[in-house]
């Protein structure tokens, strides 16, 4: 079934690509079929096109909204226009100086007002664009005040002057080219994780996506785009003026966006033709601008995903009736019954999930004389896969929570060039010697947590926290928390409601500082100082409310937890260089395994939104797992999880720890805390009351007292 | 001496008005954290219906001016209903920032359909007389700007700390949550901020027009002025926009009169663009709002 | 005074209240309590009409209010005390409780208020101390008289409360349920929803314990106190 459906969607994207190329052959024959006043049009079609589709990238990905872009074009244009005219300088040089000006005039902007964001930025790209009018109004001797530059020189290539014809043909060829860049962008991790940044800034941050990057890449593109596409009118035209670029033309390109439908590659096109187009069909004089003010309107009412989203929508919905099919009931069950086969067994599924090797920490083991096929652990059955130790220079490694992939190949011994090391803590699971090779080469998972861990060795504690107090105002909201979380083991928090658990995740996720407090992380001082800084050092979390990026697919969420390690250059990543597509591969292979490895089965490729709530919260600790981390966070997993999928939630979580990797746990479902967790902290009030076994604790007189609140013992735990 | 007191009073009186329509920003941004991108059209708006009203069709002054101010309160009571209310959905939202550009533009160009490209002045019923202090001469009714403003805040402020109403926009700008709780829509105070603040629109264009010739096109860069002083200051913080845009309408006079005018604007927006590096959340502001998680 | 019958209640794919029935007299207390994601906040906003009910009625003095929004059943006599205390930080002690009146101060005559204030400041004299005071400067627990009083100033038949020992210190969440009790003798009715169980157990007359959505366990306070499922119920430790 699966196979079935990615052939028929090759099919579709082999369909698409020659329907594509027809197109665009059709529309290169266009000088040929139309006469001048209609070419004309088109040309303009194909300027808007340029600039729209940078814009789209900056609306439709990152969330900015730009009304200033008619500024950069005029920073491209008049830049060109002036040199040529003035220097008699080459279009291609001027066109290329034009472009480098406006992305230095662009990151001006941007640079300074990214990080106020949101309305901030829309202010101050108007306010640029009236500034930007102003100044080509009344710098005389630079933009030829309001009357403008004349007598712009047409491109020259080897003695051929180009005319309205060929400029035609090479703004198609440059849209083209603009499309492509701007899909394969949003095919990479720069474009998820623009998208990802945009849809919810505190998620990002804790995959270790930083803000910044992303939105200036996505506004230096639009910026060199709308240099680019200044550049090419004015020499097509051959004259131009201030009024070419006043605030209206900045607000004309923001509708040609949305009209389209942000942040579909396709967009802009469709929206350019249609505001192209109108006002000639209409022969509207008056009232043009009042006209684009209520199609803005409309769009924003009836059709939010503009033209080309609502109509690919609603294609989907007729036609991909098959692929929400094979969405139904995605866990599959193999999770479950990895775990629950016997000791020693190995069975298939989970094989399956280690030998394709990634992202997890998958315990590789084999003891290290040769012969032994099956090492002892404990009696508990792990997805291992047991490396019969054939050679291949076997070094005793022990175990902890970094990723490393473990094959089957290892016991081979064929890998055994970049042996994997795997350090282990051999306080929390029994020590294991392994020998491990990753079946892949381009395994790129040596962690700076892991050399951390293996120094280590004999810190039986993971994470230490010593008297950490937090205030809000008056509210003393931590006091004096200390509490020691072991390697490989469950540690969960519970409490009442409003105890400080979820603010205790903050303070160690970096989402908060603490007042006061230390912390140490594999024995080292560690201060969370931000999300994306604590994710850096090998600690996911995931959040009370389901925070996956709704606009991505399933897969897509976790590839966006790779994004730090993973991610190519942005140049790459324009161009879908080979190193790049074999990263978005080996990403791609990872999450696919990730998936497997939570248990997910369903439709890969649908919007996470369209996803049941409880897997949801699953696929949200897939996308956690895909940073690799060495300690993971979980806020109240099971909440709004039904008793299968809490089931199938606590598999996967023991299935993580008998991996070495280490969690911390809030969770309100008592008799699913005391099943899955090692240690349990209680705190109330603040302040941690006690700390130990979960059947010991949850019959401690305190804690029951602290849930059920009867004075005497409350009193007594109050001290 | 004399000319800088005079450039100081003639900045200040100016600059009441840019504080005047910043305020309108800052009024419905507290309560629900939307502004009206439209704002400066509805400025503009104030200014040609009270030119129309009062020059055009001879209505008396005070008469002008209240159906002028009151006209551009009541269109943003439906610029609420229709642009603000479906796309309220935070501060990041980017559909209010689009919608009320729309609005904007179509106010504009309806204006300029109707009124034509002209600009015109409002006599000032205080007259063409000049003000003398300590050597400096200022047009009376550009001076008056200073007390009828002073007047109008303290209006403001009696009416935010003391009525009913007032209580409410307070409240919902501090706690949403709990008003709803209360049973209250709070659609309804955010509709009120609305009326509020294009009432101070009307008011702030109708004003300027006895002392500035208003056209139809003065709306975007005035708005654009008021934001930047919203943003200097904090959007939130009502007392440091009044006095950012006592401090942006002095440092125009100055700028305009010993550097140069063309050179003005850019000066207004390279300062905002430096605060909101160095300050994203405003000059004067203290306040910080926890993250909720 | 109240009914309840069937409540259900769905946000989106989770389904928080799974039928639940109850039913509160006048002039009682009724508590509901259960472990956190039990659905008691839900129970209590569906009855305000801050959330909109999937199927069930709910009944007020006779009267049905399933649908009815909070702006209109808040003006029938039922006030919420919600959870986390929600006061208005950024305004004084007295103008937290004029919220409570809803009402515009001239309409309702002022003096009337003011005795309404009397009567708060001699219930919490704390508050009288700290009466122009900033909310957001006044501890947990004085927030939480502030808010209780703020629902009581508009003389509620209902008053629905939302965990108001929350984050409290016992000696202070002592002082609060004395205060939940003096009101309930005075002749309004309330529906108490808590974690602690054994404080809202001590001053109910009957209690429903909430698990999953559903009723687990219902009875007399007393009874309910010895029932040892109840432990086990709230615990989830079946």
């Amino acid at each position: 079934m699966n196979s079935f459906l990615q052939k028929s969607s090759g099919y579709r994207g082999l369909a698409a690509s020659v329907a594509a190329a027809a197109a665009v052959a059709l529309l290169a024959a266009g000088p040929w079929l139309v006469d001048t006043y209609y070419l004309n049009l088109m040309f303009m079609i194909g300027i808007f096109v340029i600039t729209c589709t940078g814009m789209n990238l900056l609306i439709g990905y990152c969330g900015i909204v730009s009304i200033g872009h008619a500024g950069l074009m005029a920073v491209g244009a008049y830049m060109s226009s002036f040199l040529s005219t003035k220097y008699g300088m080459s279009f291609w040089t001027v066109a290329l100086i034009g472009m480098a000006v406006s992305l230095v005039i662009g990151s001006l902007i941007a640079i300074p007002t990214i990080r106020a964001g949101g309305v901030y930025l829309s202010m101050i790209t108007i306010a640029f664009g009236v500034v930007i009018h102003e100044v080509l109004i009344r710098w005389d001797s630079f933009t030829g005040g309001p009357l403008g530059i004349s007598g712009i020189p047409k491109p020259q290539a080897c003695a051929y002057t180009f005319d309205l014809k060929s400029m035609y043909l090479l703004v198609l060829v440059i849209s083209v080219a603009a499309l492509l860049l701007v899909r394969n962008l949003r095919r990479s991790a720069w474009g998820r994780a623009m998208i990802a940044t945009k849809e919810n800034e505190i998620a990002a941050a804790s995959l270790g996506i930083r803000k910044f990057a992303a939105q200036y890449a996505g506004f230096a593109v639009s910026s060199v785009l709308a240099g680019l596409s200044g550049a090419l009118y004015a020499h097509t035209n051959s004259f131009i003026s201030p009024d070419t670029y006043h605030f209206q033309t900045s607000v004309q390109l923001v509708l040609i966006v949305i009209l389209g439908g942000a942040g579909r590659v396709l967009g802009p096109v469709v929206g350019a033709t249609i505001i192209v187009f109108l006002p000639e069909l209409l022969e509207m004089e008056k009232l043009r601008m009042a006209l684009y003010g209520a199609i803005m309107f409309a769009v924003l009412y009836f059709l939010p995903k503009g033209i080309v989203g609502t109509v690919g929508d609603f294609l989907r919905s007729k036609f991909g009736k098959s692929v929400t099919a094979a969405g139904s009931g995605p866990f599959s069950e193999t999770a479950a019954s990895a775990v629950s086969s016997e000791s020693g067994s190995f069975s298939e599924a989970a094989a399956s999930t280690v030998s394709s090797g990634f992202g997890l920490p998958v315990l590789a083991a084999a003891s290290a004389g040769a012969g032994a096929t099956t090492a002892d652990f404990t009696g508990t059955a792990l997805p291992v896969h047991a490396a019969a130790s054939a050679g291949a220079g076997a070094t005793t490694a022990a175990f902890s929570g970094t990723v490393l992939s473990v094959s089957a190949a290892a016991s081979v011994g064929s890998g055994s060039e970049h042996t994997a090391l795997i350090s282990v803590v051999a306080t929390a699971l029994p020590a294991v010697s392994a020998v491990s090779a990753p079946r892949k080469e381009s395994m790129p998972e040596r962690e700076p947590v892991a050399s951390a861990a293996s120094e280590s060795l004999d810190a039986a504690n993971l994470l230490v926290l010593e008297g950490i107090n937090k205030h809000f105002g008056g509210l003393h909201a931590l006091k004096d928390v200390s509490m020691a979380v072991a390697s490989g083991s469950i540690h969960s928090l519970v409490g009442p409601n409003g105890a400080g658990k979820t603010t205790l995740l903050n303070v160690i996720s970096g989402l908060y500082g603490a007042d006061q407090g230390t912390f140490e992380l594999h024995g080292k001082p560690f201060i969370p100082r931000s999300l994306s800084s604590v994710s850096v050092r090998g600690i996911a979390r995931t959040f009370q409310h389901s925070r996956l990026f709704k606009e991505l697919s399933v897969l897509e969420n976790v590839m966006t937890g790779m994004t730090r390690r993973h991610r190519c250059g942005f140049a790459q990543s324009l161009l879908r260089m080979p190193k790049q597509r074999r990263a978005e591969r080996v990403m791609e292979e990872r999450a696919r395994d990730l998936l497997d490895f939570i248990g997910y089965v369903g439709d890969r490729h649908m919007p996470a939104s369209q996803l049941p709530y409880g897997h949801q919260r699953m696929v949200e600790i897939a996308r956690a797992l895909a940073t690799a981390p060495s300690l993971l966070l979980l806020d109240e997993p099971a909440a709004g999880m039904t008793a299968a999928e809490i089931g199938q939630l606590e598999q996967l979580l023991r299935k993580l720890a008998q991996n070495g990797l280490t969690i911390v746990l809030i969770e309100h479902h008592m008799d699913f805390v005391q099943r899955v967790s090692d240690t349990v902290t209680v705190l109330d009030f603040g302040r941690v009351i006690g700390t130990g076994r979960p059947e010991q604790m949850l019959n401690d007189p305190r804690v029951i007292q602290a849930y059920l609140g009867a004075e005497e013992v409350a009193a007594s735990a109050e001290r | 001496m004399s000319l800088v007191l005079q450039l100081v009073i003639s900045g200040l009186s100016v600059g009441c008005l840019y504080a005047l329509i910043a305020l309108g920003y800052s009024l419905t941004y507290v309560v629900n954290g939307t502004l009206n991108m439209s704002q400066g059209q509805l400025v503009m708006l104030g200014g040609v219906l009270m030119f129309g009203f009062a020059e055009l069709a001879h209505l008396p002054f005070l008469v002008s001016f209240a159906v002028a101010a009151l006209l551009v309160g009541l269109l943003n009571l439906g610029i609420e209903r229709l642009a603000i209310r479906k796309f309220d959905k935070g501060p990041n939202s980017i559909e209010w920032v689009l919608s009320t550009i729309a609005v904007g533009i179509i106010i504009q160009d309806v204006a300029l359909y109707f009124n034509g490209p002209d600009e015109g002045v409002t006599p000032s019923p205080v007259g063409e007389g000049m003000l003398r202090i300590f050597g400096a001469g200022i047009y009376w009714k550009e001076f008056i700007f200073l007390p009828v403003v002073g007047v109008l805040l303290a209006i403001l402020i009696l009416f935010y700390k003391k009525s009913h109403w007032g209580l409410w926009l307070r409240a919902t700008a501090d706690n949403r949550t709990a008003v709803e709780i209360m049973g209250v829509s709070s659609n309804k105070i955010v509709a009120v901020a609305y009326v509020l603040s294009g009432l101070l629109a009307g008011i702030g264009g109708a004003l300027m027009s006895t002392n500035y010739a208003v056209s139809v096109d003065i709306g975007l860069p005035l708005g654009l002025k008021a934001i930047s002083v919203a943003i200097l200051a904090g959007v939130n913080n009502p007392k440091g926009i009044v006095a950012a845009g006592l401090l942006l309408g002095v440092a125009e006079a100055v700028i305009g009169q010993y550097v140069s005018t063309a050179f003005r604007e850019m000066f207004v927006y390279g300062m905002v663009i430096l605060v909101l590096y160095w300050k994203p959340t405003g000059l004067f502001n203290a306040r910080k709002t926890a993250i909720k998680v | 005074m109240l009914n309840v019958n069937g409540l259900h209640v769905r946000y989106g794919a989770v389904h928080a209240l799974k039928g639940i029935d109850f039913d509160l007299k006048e002039g009682e207390i009724v508590a509901v309590i259960g472990s956190n994601g039990a659905g008691k906040t839900t129970l209590l906003q569906s009855i305000l009409g801050l959330v909109r009910p999937h199927s069930g009625t709910v009944e007020f003095a006779g009267r049905a209010i399933t649908n009815l929004p909070a702006s209109k059943t808040s003006n029938l006599g039922i006030s919420l005390v919600p959870e986390g205390r929600e006061v208005f930080g950024t305004l004084s002690v007295v103008e937290n409780l004029r919220m409570g009146l809803k009402k515009k101060i001239g309409s309702f005559s002022k003096l009337q208020f003011e005795k309404e204030l009397e009567l708060v400041f001699e219930r919490f004299p704390r508050l009288h101390e700290r009466r122009s005071q900033l909310a957001f400067t006044l501890s947990g627990g004085e927030q939480q008289m502030l808010v209780l009083s703020r629902a009581m100033i508009s003389k509620p038949k209902l008053l629905l409360l939302d965990e108001p020992s929350l984050g409290l210190a016992p000696i202070i969440v002592n002082e609060i349920f004395e205060t939940i009790g003096a009101l309930a003798k005075e002749g309004t009715s309330i529906l108490l929803v808590e974690q602690m169980a054994h404080k809202a157990l001590s001053i109910a007359s009957r209690g429903y314990v909430i698990d999953n959505g559903r009723v687990a366990l219902h009875g007399r306070s007393a009874d309910l106190l010895n029932d040892e499922r109840m432990i086990k119920a709230y615990l989830g430790t079946h």
